[in-house]
């Protein structure tokens, strides 16, 4: 058996109590102290909010302590999405809500029942006084003061969000969880509302920067917000009042911790970490933060050994929910793009923002998905798939062969409007391992030349080829193998942007100089002269995942001090002279597409907008620039890749992965779009598709077989 | 889909005379494979050991160690350690490497377990140039058939940099195919050739009085993960119906090869799985 312990729980909200409940229970030797800055019955706020997923969760593992909470809660199960005066539902989307009074009081009771000492308005900044506490908890909330004073050791990080927010209550009760979108003269508004009482909801209104300040928001008052508000909800509200409660207009604040523990102390809840209450989960982490910090005590009686136990456990979880939780931001920061859009297709495009895809929706709610259907239309899906032809060697000539011819048989056999079939290098010294294809001498043109002509009694798709200088990638072995191991011999120098190896045993490359550009710049447009001979439909140019053009696009690996690089503009300056050069000889009537790492993925999470450090990569609004100037310089559509732009990139793979940054660039920058990545299937074609983040899918290569 | 059958290396308590006549048997048997767990702080058998012991009685079948715990062993010593069982057993080897989830391991092995993933980087980094020197060779020049475990961003990532392919650590068909469908999107995004090799893993007691035994093996093996033990112990494959099922499910989700780890050490069970293997 473990030793008792004396515990300290700095902070008395959901995390600090429901811990020091569980870790009583589990061992009544402990002595457990709660410091809570405020008195029992204040609190702030109006209901929390849980999703089904953490009901489960908790009442699996708690069976004493979460059944009280349960019956306390209220639940609804559609989810309503107002717009423009329409409503929709959307059935199987299952959240529960408690005031957080209810909560803070039930925790309270069951606390002192099992023996807690609870502690109000003791303020605790510094955990020093605490030196005989084998264990000190920091639940003391986002603005916690001990990861202030241990930051040296937690390194926080707080991303400010780009909208504007504030936290209100009414005394209607909505009957389900509802997202409320409404315009008035000054911009668009989105309303979160979480009925958890009788007479009660909680009503969060949410603006962009510039509708705030249009409106004067800046210097309102809480009576000021409630007059704006009520005489811009008024009509929804039944002749209900809305509430303020402490209601200033903020930014959301996400917190990141690179360590949750020092020592012998350990943050928790929002302390540690938050996440947009749009997707509801704040409260749940924090309680599921204490259920994981209990049991890791019960189990590993060395605390140090326990707190490395728990964040192992919790960081993973967390760290997914906060991405989910950051595209769902993003989302919210940009809704107002998307508010003139038909009711159906906008409750869609809202429900898929980070969570849903077609198919889960269409099991909770089938009546949902057939109104989308039916307001975007169905028809020619499949002549907006493209079909990409697995990586197949060419011979040591660069020049395609039988297998080239295969594949691409296989691939026109799924019947899709567009067909990639494959990459070609702009030169010898383009190539990324020595059995890729090429389009730099004649001998290959007319190889590919031959195949597509064959392709062409049978097959009605418009084929396309991809056209890449590996740039800082190139002379590795072959992909088989693996990624980027480079050549013993038989290895050519390298060019990049920069001289940044792309990994620490690679080959370091030669900055780009004046000759190169133009060379460079002249093997793509002999590229495309000899596609055109070969008689591509298509063009694509590979602008992204570290490649030559790629380097000088993302701020990771161009760090020139010349005109080629610094901001957006200048970074984009030689790719634009690429694109030009080539559109200069490829045909106005022949798709012409450029592939771009729309984020770096790096530090794992997109990067989003208002939260830029240095090392973020390139971020939503630079990716939409990125587009812009692309488009301005002739380039028909836009291939949204990610990652790969220096060998730290973390994708988060699944489905659908990168159709957000498609997504945005399609309708914020108006650049048509290709989305790429964890597209297998009708599914997430339709997911893509009718969601209106891109004109064409790319499906996944070894997963062609879904079609 | 293939089936493999796993030595009972680690079940405490069983005589390792068994591993020769376990092997014998299965290469006999409908199996396509042989394989192994690493375990340190456990009483079991070395599995690079227990694969070079089973490549001496065995002719055909695969021999897969899923997985060693990579960071417990030096770089060069596991590239010389799985190049010589390569090279013995004539380009037999499947290793799988991963970090496993148990500290006592790292204790004993004097590793720090919070380095973990950074050791097992900078190892996979290694192994291949190793393994191309050559010394001693394995079978084919880039080494043998390398799979990872670890479905984490950051695990897609390395596996579709270094590696041939994926295992997944155990559950119901339902998870092995949402973690193999991610394992194909990281492998088509990299642009990796042809499709990753993915394998399967389950526990099974055939035959009268083996589901208690095995049961009990399970929660005796598991007792360091707690509640999680009770959910592993849960999924032991009890019957021949219920092993069919499993494996069809996996085969459905795209699983190339599923590895059925034994929990009796009774040389019966090769029988009495084969048995049902045959008729898949």
């Amino acid at each position: 058996l473990n030793r008792p312990l004396q515990i300290i729980c700095v902070g008395g909200g959901p995390a600090g109590l429901y811990f020091a409940v569980l870790a009583k229970q589990a061992d009544p030797r402990h002595e457990i102290t709660v410091y809570e800055r405020n008195r029992a019955d204040d609190t702030f706020g109006f209901g929390v909010v849980f999703s089904d997923n953490t009901m489960g969760f908790l009442s699996e593992q708690d069976r004493r302590s979460y059944p009280e909470i349960t019956a306390a809660s209220r639940r609804w199960d559609p989810l309503t999405i107002i717009h423009r005066g329409q409503t929709i539902r959307c059935g199987g989307v299952g959240f529960s809500a408690i005031e957080r009074k209810k909560l803070l009081n039930i925790l309270q009771q069951q606390a002192a029942g099992v023996g807690v000492e609870l502690r109000f308005q003791s303020e605790i900044e510094d955990v020093s006084s605490f030196a005989d506490a084998n264990l000190i908890v920091a639940s003391d909330g986002v603005n916690s003061m001990i990861r202030h004073t241990l930051a040296d050791h937690f390194r926080p990080s707080i991303e400010l969000g780009a909208t504007r927010f504030t936290w209100l209550g009414t005394t209607k009760a909505f009957d389900s969880l509802t997202f409320f979108f409404e315009e008035s003269e000054h911009g668009v508004f989105g309303v979160h509302i979480y009925p958890y009482a009788e007479d009660r909801s909680t009503f969060i209104v949410e603006t962009d920067e510039g509708t705030w300040q249009r409106a004067g928001m800046d210097t309102f008052s809480e009576q000021d917000t409630i007059g704006y508000c009520e005489r811009l909800f008024g009509p929804y509200l039944d002749g209900h009042r809305l509430l303020s409660n402490r209601s200033l207009w903020q930014q959301f604040r996400t917190i990141r911790n690179v360590r949750w523990h020092h020592g012998n102390v350990v943050l928790m809840g929002d302390a540690a970490h938050t996440a947009h209450f749009s997707v509801g989960s704040g409260t749940k982490m924090a309680m599921e933060d204490a259920l994981a910090l209990s049991q890791a005590l019960q189990r590993i009686s060395n605390i140090p050994e326990a707190l490395v136990e728990f964040e192992q456990e919790r960081r993973p979880r967390v760290e997914h929910i906060q991405r989910m939780a950051s595209a769902s931001f993003e989302w919210w920061s940009t809704f107002g793009h998307y508010v003139h859009w038909p009711p159906a297709q906008f409750a869609f495009h809202c429900l898929t923002r980070s969570l849903f895809r077609y198919d889960t929706l269409r099991a909770r709610d089938p009546g949902l998905l057939a109104q989308v259907e039916a307001e975007v239309g169905t028809e020619n899906l499949r002549s907006r798939i493209c079909a990409p032809v697995p990586p197949v060697r060419a011979t040591e000539d660069g020049v395609p062969g039988k297998k080239h011819q295969q594949a691409l048989c296989e691939a026109a056999a799924l019947e899709t409007g567009l067909i990639l079939a494959g990459t070609a290098a702009v030169g010898p010294q383009g190539r990324i391992s020595l059995t890729d294809a090429g389009l730099y001498t004649n001998g290959q043109a007319k190889a590919w030349g031959q195949i597509l002509q064959s392709m062409r009694r049978t097959c009605r798709a418009r084929i396309g080829i991809q056209v890449v200088h590996a740039g800082p990638r190139g002379a590795t072995r072959d992909r088989d193998e693996g990624l980027d191991e480079p050549l013993d011999d038989q290895a050519w120098p390298l060019l990049a942007a920069s001289p940044l190896a792309y990994l620490p045993h690679g080959q370091v490359p030669r900055q780009m100089e004046t000759d190169d550009f133009d060379m460079i710049t002249k093997c793509f447009a002999a590229a495309a002269g000899r596609a055109l001979e070969a008689d591509f439909d298509w063009l694509e140019l590979h602008f992204g995942h570290g490649y030559l053009i790629g380097t000088f696009i993302s701020p990771l690996t161009n760090v020139r001090q010349d005109s080629f690089g610094g901001d957006v503009k200048s970074r984009m300056r030689f790719p634009l002279d690429v694109l030009d050069a080539v559109r200069a000889i490829w045909p106005r009537d022949r798709l012409l597409a450029v592939a771009i790492s729309a984020t770096d993925w790096v530090a794992g999470r997109r990067s989003s907008p208002g939260g830029r450090s240095s090392t973020d990569g390139t971020t939503s609004e630079e990716a939409m620039e990125i587009a812009r100037l692309l488009a301005a310089h002739g380039c028909d559509l836009v291939t949204v890749l990610g990652g790969q732009t220096v060998a730290r990139s973390v994708p988060a793979y699944g489905r659908c992965f990168q159709m957000l940054p498609a997504g945005r660039i399609r309708n914020e920058a108006k650049v048509p779009t290709m989305a790429v990545g964890g597209i297998t299937d009708l599914d997430d074609i339709k997911t893509v598709l009718l969601s209106g983040r891109a004109d064409y899918c790319r499906v996944d290569h070894a997963r062609l077989g879904g079609l | 889909m293939r089936i493999g059958i796993a030595l009972p290396t680690a079940i405490a308590g069983a005589p390792a005379s068994l591993l020769s006549p376990w092997a014998c048997s299965a290469d006999a048997g409908p199996f396509a494979s042989l394989g192994v767990h690493d375990r340190l702080a456990y009483d079991s058998l070395e599995p690079l050991t227990a694969l070079a012991a089973a490549a001496a009685v065995t002719t055909r079948l695969r021999l897969a160690c899923l997985v060693a715990i990579a960071p417990l062993r030096s770089a060069a010593m596991l590239a010389k350690q799985a190049a010589s069982v390569d090279a013995l057993s004539g380009g037999r080897l499947t290793l799988g490497l991963g970090v496993g989830p148990r500290r006592d391991d790292y204790e004993l092995a004097g590793v720090p377990y919070e380095s973990r993933g950074r050791i097992l980087d900078e190892e996979l980094m290694a192994l291949r140039p190793l393994w191309r020197q050559g010394v001693p060779s394995s079978a084919r020049p880039q080494g043998p058939d390398l799979v990872l475990g670890g479905l984490s961003d950051r695990a897609l990532v390395r596996l579709v940099r270094y590696a041939d392919g994926y295992v997944h650590s155990g559950g119901p068909p339902r998870a092995f195919r949402s973690a193999a469908d991610r394992v194909r999107t990281a492998w088509s995004d990299a642009g990796r050739p042809g499709r990753p090799h993915l394998w399967g893993m389950g526990y099974f007691a055939l035959g009268p009085g083996a589901e208690e035994v095995g049961r009990a093996h399970l929660h005796h093996y598991y007792a360091f993960a707690g509640a999680f033990a009770d959910r592993i112990a849960a999924g032991l494959l009890t019957t021949p119906a219920v092993i069919r099922d499993f494996a069809l499910g996996y085969e459905e989700a795209g699983c190339d090869h599923l590895m059925l780890f034994p929990t009796v050490a009774d040389l019966a069970q090769v029988d009495l799985l084969a048995e049902v293997a045959a008729i898949l």
